[in-house]
């Protein structure tokens, strides 16, 4: 471990330190708690050249709480949410899940670790096999788990949970093959048999991104429902920022492999610290076409993870950038003391913030 | 001019025991250079329509009857022979699906001079490198992902390869399905403001097709509504979006989520669901959800009424003050 990386990791548990003395009080409400959560990959045809997809990423997770995830496509997000749920083996740094290492689940039992913790993918069309009926994929996730007696209680699970979902009506969408469906819909089934297994948390990775707006309102009410009540945990990733601040109780932002800015979603989205974080949402458009978009521009090329710049990995393309920038490392703070994380030092020097 | 004029155009799916009006009777005509954004629910028949047009349908489960014109020519009526000359090099399209179409087991940059090869034969090396290079840079990559295997890239980069990849021929049409909307704002906005740029040069005319509301506002000139297979509304997107004339187009724009001033941002639904495709109805689809229905909605399918001779609606009861009509 360099200096830069004790430093940053102490500064981490700090924070952590800091906000589980907030939470003392609930905590055992702690689902998932993340320090330090590195992944690294080799390209296939340059070896010697290392990928630095997730870099150092840490935040905890309450119970049934929704974490919203946004930032630059290719910054990480999926990758987070693979490693998350043990598909993927991190390259350094600990996931605790339930206070257990998700390592050691993993090796006493697979199926346990998959009932735990489930994901919904960003790709519909990839999940499922177009030779299984909808309600034989759903039933079967069901069996394989014990979960309902006999075939005729798992058979009318499903049915419910369909007409729950609006896939109405519901005897008919059962007895479908998946490409007969909708992108839209399809999703739909997804997110349900995840669902369907009541797990601690789950990943959704672009959940609503293939859904229209009237149904994705559906859609998000369902998943906030259901996690609401079951008091499921949920990752959030998506790149819809307005969908995301309605659901998420919190959120990150992220930018080459690392968190940027962390906090309450209202707080995140209406008072944003970090330079990445203002860009992002003043790109975010309006459906009214007298409201032109005034989005601020980030200069440059987008960044790589195989590349990482030097000092803030945010510095070759902020507006804000000055020497010093260029050459420190950046590491999370709490300026206001309110558990809103901020990976630049100089956040609240910008005029705005100040 | 039309560049693309569809004419009395369904598509149903025909299944074992049941058949899907998909689209139905959808009469469109997009202009030369005038960017068309396709908006509507999910199993609305956005994508199918396309499908649909550029014959990618499988014949033996689907039946599409209507015509299609591009430049001229009746794509429906075209040999197999005649139409793969049209596809990908004058009309090409990135789908919803577009990370399905990269060949796992070869680089990217393999896979897209394979393509070229097969419509330019006699490209030379040196060119189609350069070629790729500079759609890459377009879409914002760099060149290292002609190296790549398809695994190695995020969603959001497979999907601007294939858009890089559609360029590649300098189609007269792009047909865009949902290719947008597995990326960042930022990303998104860098890359159509970049098409945007380039149209005119490449008199090129673009079809975006997407859930995204904003994105039709900010980059697309003309707007078309659909619902349950069928054109409800289509014009200029400053009078649509405006003054939209549909009630559903009203219920749209109404349910998308925008940032609220009390800070918990709306996520308004429409209530209740699509009727069912599989069922003949008589009237407008939308008569069970919508506000302004009345007896007549229920039974007479509405006919086309223009406001003017760019914006058309299907609705017996249009609404006078647009947005703000409750
Ligand atoms: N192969 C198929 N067999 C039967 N029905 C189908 C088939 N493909 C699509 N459909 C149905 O046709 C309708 C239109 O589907 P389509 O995919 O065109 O909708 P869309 O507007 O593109 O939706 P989305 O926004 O979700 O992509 C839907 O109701 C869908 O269920
Ligand atoms: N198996 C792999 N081998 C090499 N590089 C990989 C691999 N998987 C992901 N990457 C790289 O890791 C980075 C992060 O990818 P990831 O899919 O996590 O991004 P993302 O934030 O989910 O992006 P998007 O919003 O576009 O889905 C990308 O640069 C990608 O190229
Ligand atoms: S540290 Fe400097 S470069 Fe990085 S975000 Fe802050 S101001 Fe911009
Ligand atoms: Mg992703
Ligand atoms: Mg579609």
């Amino acid at each position: 471990m360099s200096e830069k990386d004790i430093k940053s990791s102490v500064q981490e548990m700090i924070n952590r330190q800091t906000k589980k003395a907030d939470q003392i009080i609930q905590a055992d409400q702690t689902i998932l708690q993340v320090t330090s959560l590195k992944k690294y990959y080799r390209q296939k045809n340059k070896r010697n050249v290392l990928v630095r997809s997730l870099d150092g990423v840490s935040f905890e997770l309450g119970r049934g709480e929704c974490l919203g995830i946004i930032g630059e496509s290719g910054c990480g997000k999926s990758t987070l949410g693979r490693v998350l749920i043990g598909l993927e083996d991190a390259t350094a740094g600990e996931i605790l899940l339930d206070y257990e290492d998700i390592k050691e689940v993993k090796k006493r039992n697979r199926k346990e670790l998959r009932r735990k913790a489930q994901m919904v993918f960003q790709n519909p069309f990839d999940t499922f096999d177009n030779r299984i009926r909808i309600g034989d994929i759903l039933s079967s996730a069901l069996k394989l788990h014990n979960i309902g007696s006999t075939a005729k209680i798992r058979k009318q699970m499903v049915l419910d949970s369909l007409k729950k979902v609006g896939l109405l009506p519901e005897e008919d969408y059962y007895k479908r093959y998946p490409n007969e469906l909708s992108g839209g819909q399809l999703q739909r089934i997804s997110i349900l048999r995840s669902m369907l297994l009541k797990p601690e948390f789950i990943v959704a990775d672009e959940p609503v991104s293939m859904l229209d707006v009237s149904v994705r309102a559906e859609v998000i009410h369902m998943l906030d429902d259901m996690a609401k009540k079951e008091n499921t945990a949920v990752v959030f990733i998506s790149h819809d920022i307005a969908t995301t601040r309605y659901i998420a109780d919190r959120i990150a932002v992220m930018y080459l492999g690392r968190i940027m800015e962390i906090g309450k979603a209202n707080e995140v989205i209406t008072n944003p610290l970090h330079p990445y974080t203002k860009a992002l949402i003043s790109n975010c458009g309006d459906a009214d076409p007298r409201n032109k978009m005034k989005p601020l521009q980030v200069k440059g090329e987008p960044p790589s993870p195989m590349n990482i710049p030097e000092g803030c990995v945010f510095s070759d393309r902020c507006p804000y950038a000055t020497q010093r920038c260029r050459t420190e490392e950046q590491t999370l703070h709490d300026f206001k003391e309110n558990g809103h994380l901020v990976r630049c030092r100089f956040a609240m020097q910008h005029k705005e913030n100040g | 001019m039309s560049i693309l004029e569809i004419k009395d155009f369904s598509v149903s799916y025909l299944g074992d025991d049941y058949v899907v009006r998909a689209v139905d009777q959808v009469n469109l005509h997009i202009e030369e250079g005038v960017s068309l954004g396709i908006v509507g629910e999910s199993g609305s028949g956005k994508s199918t329509l396309m499908l649909g047009v550029l014959r990618l349908l499988n014949e033996r489960t689907s039946k599409t009857e209507g015509e299609a014109f591009f430049a001229g020519n009746d794509l429906i009526a075209m040999t197999r022979k005649e139409l793969s000359k049209v596809r990908w090099a004058e009309i090409s399209v990135v789908f919803q699906k577009a990370m399905n179409v990269f060949s796992p087991v070869h680089t990217i940059g393999t896979f897209l001079t394979d393509i070229y090869r097969v419509h330019r034969p006699a490209a030379k090396a040196k060119e189609i490198r350069k070629e790729q290079e500079e759609l890459l840079a377009l879409v914002n990559l760099p060149k290292q992902v002609l190296k790549m295997y398809p695994h190695e890239l995020s969603g959001g980069m497979l999907q601007r390869t294939s858009i890089a990849m559609s360029l590649m021929l300098r189609p007269k049409i792009l047909v865009m399905d949902e290719a947008t909307t597995a990326l960042d704002v930022i990303t998104q906005n860098q890359i159509l403001t970049e098409i945007l740029e380039i149209e005119d040069k490449l008199q090129l005319t673009r079809i975006l097709i997407t859930h995204d509301m904003s994105v039709v506002a900010n980059f697309c000139k003309k707007i078309a509504v659909f619902y349950a297979g069928r054109l409800m509304e289509v014009g200029f997107t400053e009078d649509v979006l405006i003054n939209p004339k549909h009630p559903y187009t009203r219920d749209l724009i109404k349910s998308y989520p925008t940032f609220a001033e009390d800070g918990t941002g709306t996520v308004v639904r429409i209530p209740g669901t699509m009727i069912d495709l599989k069922k003949p109805y008589e009237g407008c689809p939308y008569a069970e959800r919508c506000s302004q229905a009345t007896d007549r909605c229920r039974k007479e399918r509405p006919l086309e009424s223009f406001v003017n001779n760019s914006w058309s609606y299907y609705c017996h009861n249009p609404l006078e003050g647009g947005r703000a009509d409750e």
